[in-house]
């Protein structure tokens, strides 16, 4: 069982990357739990889902079986964390209203693209388009308000931007998900774009380590 | 169908790229000008602040200078004609003398006080002196049958600044002035040190101490508290008030012996 495990990572070094990466976001998110604002506390159960998530999916596939509905689902989780992560940032009420009515419009929607054994191109570009638009009116409060001191020391400022770079950078390929990541896609080409999701995810764990990191400056980096 | 996904990911990720870079630049700029606006408005209040207070010492100064020069001359001319008066109602009229007599006497009283009046106006000893001989001054005026008022200060106070030397010693003024109306002190201590970080200026009563924060409530309190902090706020001092009820207060001044940020510029109208 041991050695079908090692082959698949042999052959897809990216993905142990990828799956390893996930600690270090989770740690650092544990370790400065107490810094946290109270949305950013949600993130470190969101990567430990993650984890799971790898976890569960690399025991599918040393069985064998079709792990791609882990995916579908995991987008269900990332926009219920969106939701969570920014609505507490927000504050005009309305636009508040908005963000958590759209995630539950997004969920909705997305239950209707549900795929078992496959990819789903509607869950998973529906939940990046919805935490994109998130995280540009949030972009537009934290422009509007001007109160952030030191905006490379804002912890929000760091995961918002490694997830829109993770979301655009993935946008175009879940959008064609039927062609570029389906089971009839060339294994190649899968992988190709496989890669690049899990790149970007990277990405994404990067940027959240580091706005763990920085969270102990933030609540004297207010004006 | 590669090059479409291609293509269209180079454009959103280039897209969100110069959507971070553009909110952390614009942030950054606004914040600072924001930053720079609020530092000059801070000054501007200190300026506006120093120059009351000096325009207030030149009045003071104006006044003191009216008192002593045409009032303080009058009466000395007024106490020459009494004399002639006196010496004419002598011969004519023998029993007034008396009344002459204790008009010249309250005469003298007047032209004592206007004097007295006309020095306290203006800090003489201090600007010829320096702060430790005024201090002195002030605590012995300070001292009668029922106030004892004693200074204490290190042997080597090196020379301040004009304005620093005046804001020690108007400050010191009022805290004395405050034991003796409102404490009822026996003995007042004024504690004046150099220290490496600044100047250190208690003054500490053994009276019957009050609260500060009952005090700071108080919307129809003194000026005295309040002149202390706009004082201090010109020169970038501190005070630090140990005071509660049942006890002698102590209160601390400490400012930094440096030249004031704050040139005042304005003139004698
Ligand atoms: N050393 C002290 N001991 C006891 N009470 C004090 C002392 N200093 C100040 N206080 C209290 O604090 C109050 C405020 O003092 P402050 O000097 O601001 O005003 P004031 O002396 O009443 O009026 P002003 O100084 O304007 O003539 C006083 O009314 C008095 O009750
Ligand atoms: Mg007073």
């Amino acid at each position: 069982m041991l050695q079908r495990l090692y082959e698949i990572f042999v052959n897809h070094p990216i993905d142990l990357i990828a799956e390893l990466i996930s600690f270090l976001p989770f740690t650092f998110g544990v370790s400065r739990l107490k810094f946290l604002k109270k949305g950013a506390r949600f993130l470190p159960l969101y990567f430990f889902i993650i984890i799971g998530r790898d976890f569960t999916s690399n025991i599918y596939a040393i069985k064998k079986i079709n792990n791609l509905f882990l995916y579908n689902s995991s987008a269900f989780a990332e926009i219920v964390f969106v939701a969570l992560l920014f609505s507490f940032e927000i504050h005009k009420p309305v636009v508040k209203r908005i963000v958590t009515i759209g995630a539950a419009i997004t969920l909705f929607l997305s239950l209707f693209f549900w795929e078992n054994t496959e990819l789903s191109a509607g869950i998973l570009t529906l939940s990046r388009a919805y935490a994109l638009l998130v995280v540009l009116v949030y972009f537009n409060q934290l422009i509007q308000d001007m109160n952030v001191k030191n905006i490379l020391k804002h912890s929000l400022f760091w995961i918002s931007s490694g997830l829109i770079i993770q979301f655009t950078g993935t946008f175009f390929v879940y959008l064609f998900a039927n062609y570029a990541l389906s089971s009839n896609t060339e294994s190649d080409l899968f992988n190709l774009y496989w890669n690049v999701n899990q790149f970007m995810y990277m990405v994404f764990c990067l940027f959240s380590t580091i706005g763990f990191w920085v969270s102990k400056y933030d609540k004297e980096n207010y004006t | 169908m590669k090059l479409y996904i291609a293509v269209g990911t180079a454009v959103l990720l280039v897209m969100a790229i110069f959507i971070i870079v553009f909110v952390a630049y614009y942030q950054q700029k606004q914040i600072r000008q924001q930053l720079i606006l609020k530092e000059w408005q801070e000054k501007y209040r200190k300026g506006l602040l120093a120059a009351t207070l000096q325009a207030q010492e030149h009045e003071r100064r104006r006044i003191a200078q009216d008192l002593h020069d045409e009032i303080g001359t009058m009466l000395s001319v007024t106490k020459l004609s009494l004399n002639q008066l006196g010496r004419t109602v002598e011969h004519n009229d023998p029993g007034s003398t008396v009344l002459v007599q204790k008009t010249r006497s309250l005469l003298d009283e007047t032209i004592a006080n206007v004097r007295r009046i006309s020095r306290d106006l203006v800090p003489t000893t201090l600007e010829r002196f320096g702060l430790v001989s005024a201090l002195e001054e002030l605590a012995e005026k300070a001292s009668n049958g029922e106030v004892h008022v004693e200074l204490s200060c290190s042997d080597k106070m090196p020379t301040l600044l004009p304005q620093l030397d005046l804001t020690l010693f108007r400050i010191a003024q009022e805290l004395i002035n405050n034991a003796i109306k409102h404490a009822n002190a026996e003995n007042i201590i004024i504690d004046l040190h150099c220290q490496p970080t600044g100047i250190l200026l208690s003054v500490i009563d053994d009276g019957r101490g009050f609260d500060l924060d009952e005090i700071l409530k108080d919307k129809k309190r003194g000026l005295g508290l309040r002149n202390i902090e706009s004082r201090l706020n010109v020169i970038d001092g501190h005070v630090t008030f140990d005071v509660e009820e049942g006890r002698g207060s102590r209160i601390h001044i400490q400012v930094k012996n440096l030249k004031p940020e704050v040139e005042v510029e304005v003139e004698a109208v």
